[in-house]
């Protein structure tokens, strides 16, 4: 009988004994205390916080329980960033995948147009969000901007807008300049996943006479499922996580129509000095990105499964 | 076999522990002697590098057993790194402070000067600066940092040239203003290019139009002696939003920044008006090629009351870490740098008003232009002065900010505003 298991292996997996394997433990040991230390840590020590009234900075505490929770579930200001979260995550992710995808299907393959076109694209990328937001806010800038100059230009005048000071527009632009940022990052990856998919699935959906509209959507599609599953969790933890684009461009504003739980969480906690509520979106703001990241490795599993 | 794979394992995971503590553990400096050379840190958002060089040399020459390491960071970021080293139990020896709500709520963790600048500065130390910068860096008439730079806000740069050029006079009064701003619109000059973005610029600006508005009700608000909602100052949110709508300011004000959107409008000779404080007189310092090329003056903010005073305080103050094991080399410096040499450095490089009793004025030489406006700078400080600038509460202030960015963005009015900014006041 084996040492390691009593029980037949089941879809490749074994369990391991770990009191027969005190090795194992030695090897995992650093990662697990670097994760205790950094991750884990952090994160507890954080909702700890939460828990108390502080300005983050002197030794006096004052312990509040729930209430930090509670304000950030009923604060007209905190709900206002999850409606900012959800129509700044659905033009991103949306837009980045989808224009990802279809710029990695364009690009792929040899020839020097390819090459540049997948190097410009991917350019923004290894930029600086700090340094794209100043650059953005410059060449929107509708006085004198490139945008409003070149705009006025070509007696296009009545065009220039405000774009980041209007709060009906500000939203929507901060998330366009987002996905300029990002969509090369989405592009590179469908490339890569393009690469695995084998020529004579290509060349059989061909000879059956699929034009490259149904190539497209009836074949690469359905066939890179884990790659779109792959980028939407990390777009969706993106998302919860951006802050410094946000916060050069608009520094939430105007009158907190860009503002996100990131930027709130920073202004609470270092203009207002109230660490307690700061720590609290911050706990919510992991749990949130738990569940979502959960359920969208279940919906993957589950489609994984039914192929 | 048992026994001695637990016992290894054991093992194992104390070396591994003790070296995770080890690494782990924070960086605790040992203690100074206190004779021999020290290294000190100085943290700061101002001056600029250059000038911060020049002091740092000038300060290692005359003592030769200090080394200064000094680091200088942007404003916004700079307060971030300062509050998380602090918390964290390090933080520079020496650094700046913000007077009011920052000051209020950093001094636990700053040395009082009062006890060890009389042992080290003599009993009379105080009478070197001026009793209102020293009350601007106290808490509860402790004084928690040494001053420097004074400045003048919430005031009007004017490009005379352009308002010549127009036909236009600098206006008094908030009709004025906007009647001018129409026909600089007409001509393609931007009016009064104003950072909205910034909430301390709209701080400021708003602070100088409620002192003439409703004189004296924003300061019996700040010291908690008044409310927020009172009609007066509800006029004045009503007035500070007018110029959004009226055209007064620039298009797109909401999105811009002081440094450098609305700076460069100005400096590019593009903009009739720039608000800034007086602290913009570095401009004929650092950027005298682009200014010089039109006539520049300076005026106090119209509104329907007529000219509103100006409101002023200390550039900031320079504080002693509480945990600082170099505290007499950190005093030195930060003396140096607020009342001896170091202070003509700064104001050579910034054109600050004094903070000291000797009433020191710059020494390097500046266009005639510069010398005017700071001849009309002086006599706003001396005739048109209102009060402090700095907001005492740091959850107040916020407030007041959100509500300023909010009546600027047009989703709030001036009773709204006054209500919020009076809830932050209530909660305290």
């Amino acid at each position: 009988m084996s040492k390691t298991s009593s029980r037949p292996a089941t879809s490749g997996h074994r369990r391991t004994d770990w009191r027969a394997s005190p090795a194992a433990i030695l090897f995992v040991l650093p990662c697990a205390a670097v994760f205790a230390v950094f991750l884990a840590y952090p994160l507890f020590r954080n909702a700890y916080i939460a828990l108390f009234n502080w300005n983050g900075l002197t030794a006096a505490t004052k312990w509040v329980g729930l209430d930090n929770f509670v304000w950030v579930f009923t604060s007209p200001v905190v709900l206002d960033t999850a409606r900012n979260t959800l129509v700044f995550g659905i033009i991103t992710i949306a837009l980045q995948l989808g224009g990802g995808f279809l710029l990695a299907v364009a690009l792929a393959g040899n020839g020097r147009i390819r090459q540049v076109g997948r190097t410009i694209f991917f350019i923004p990328v290894v930029l600086t969000p700090v340094v794209v937001g100043f650059l953005f806010s410059k060449i929107l800038e509708p006085n004198d901007g490139e945008l409003a100059r070149g705009l006025n230009a070509l007696g296009l005048g009545a065009l220039v807008h405000p774009w980041l000071a209007d709060p009906n527009t500000a939203l929507v632009t901060v998330s366009l300049v987002n996905v300029w940022l990002w969509i090369g990052f989405s592009m590179s990856v469908y490339l890569s996943a393009l690469t695995g998919v084998p020529t004579e699935l290509i060349e059989a959906a061909k000879l059956d006479g699929t034009n490259s509209r149904q190539l497209v959507w009836h074949v690469l599609v359905p066939y890179l499922r884990p790659t779109h599953f792959a980028l939407l969790t990390l777009s969706v933890i993106g998302t919860l996580k951006t802050f410094d684009i946000v916060y050069v461009l608009t520094k939430g504003g105007p009158s907190g129509s860009t503002e996100l739980p990131t930027t709130l969480l920073f202004r609470v906690g270092f203009d207002e000095y109230k660490q307690g509520r700061a720590s609290a979106i911050g706990t919510v703001l992991f749990v949130v990105a738990l569940v979502l990241t959960i359920i969208n490795l279940r919906i993957a599993n589950r489609a994984e499964k039914t192929e | 076999m048992k026994f001695t794979a637990k016992r290894n394992l054991v093992c194992a995971v104390i070396a591994a522990t003790g070296l995770l503590l080890a690494g782990c553990a924070g960086g605790a400096s040992s203690p100074v002697a206190s004779s021999g050379p020290v290294t000190i840190t100085l943290e700061s958002w101002t001056p600029s590098q250059k000038v911060m060089d020049n002091i740092v040399a000038e300060f290692e020459k005359e003592n030769p057993n200090i080394t200064v390491k000094a680091t200088l960071l942007p404003y916004a970021d700079y307060v971030t790194a300062i509050k998380t080293e602090l918390a964290s139990g390090t933080g520079p020896d020496v650094f700046d402070l913000q007077t009011g709500g920052m000051l209020n709520e950093f001094a636990p963790l700053v040395t009082p000067l009062d006890k060890l600048a009389t042992s080290q500065l003599g009993a009379d130390w105080k009478s070197a600066y001026k009793k209102s910068a020293l009350d601007q860096s106290s808490v509860d008439g402790a004084v928690y940092g040494l001053p420097h730079g004074f400045q003048p806000a919430g005031l009007l740069w004017v490009n005379k040239t352009l308002l010549d050029a127009n036909g236009i006079k600098i206006p008094t009064t908030i009709g004025e203003l906007v009647t001018a701003s129409q026909k600089l619109r007409a001509a393609g000059v931007v009016p009064v290019a104003i950072g909205a973005k910034d909430d301390w610029m709209l701080i400021d600006i708003f602070s100088s139009m409620s002192n003439a508005i409703a004189p004296g009700d924003q300061y019996k608000a700040m010291d908690g002696k008044g409310s927020w909602d009172t009609p007066g100052l509800v006029k004045a949110f009503n007035e500070f939003a007018s110029m959004f709508k009226t055209g007064v300011a620039q298009d797109g004000a909401a999105g811009a920044a002081t440094y450098t959107d609305t700076y460069d409008l100005y400096a590019d000779g593009k903009a009739a008006f720039f608000t800034n404080g007086g602290w913009n007189q570095d401009m004929f310092v650092g950027a005298a090629d682009r200014i010089g090329k039109f006539d520049s003056a300076v005026t106090l903010m119209p509104t329907s009351a007529g000219p509103a005073p100006v409101i002023a305080g200390i550039s900031a103050l320079l504080a002693v870490n509480g945990k600082s094991k170099n505290q007499e080399a950190a005093l030195k410096l930060a003396q140096f740098m607020s009342s001896g040499p170091g202070q003509q450095i700064v104001m050579d490089g910034s054109l600050d008003f004094s903070v000291t009793s000797t009433d020191l004025v710059p020494s390097v030489k500046v266009s005639a232009n510069a010398s005017t406006v700071r001849t009309a700078l002086t006599a706003m400080l001396k005739d048109n002065l209102a009060g402090y600038r700095e907001v005492p509460n740091a959850a107040v202030k916020a407030a007041l900010g959100q509500a300023l960015l909010k009546l600027v963005a047009g989703t709030i009015d001036g009773a709204g505003a006054a209500a919020e900014v009076q809830a932050a006041a209530k909660a305290g």
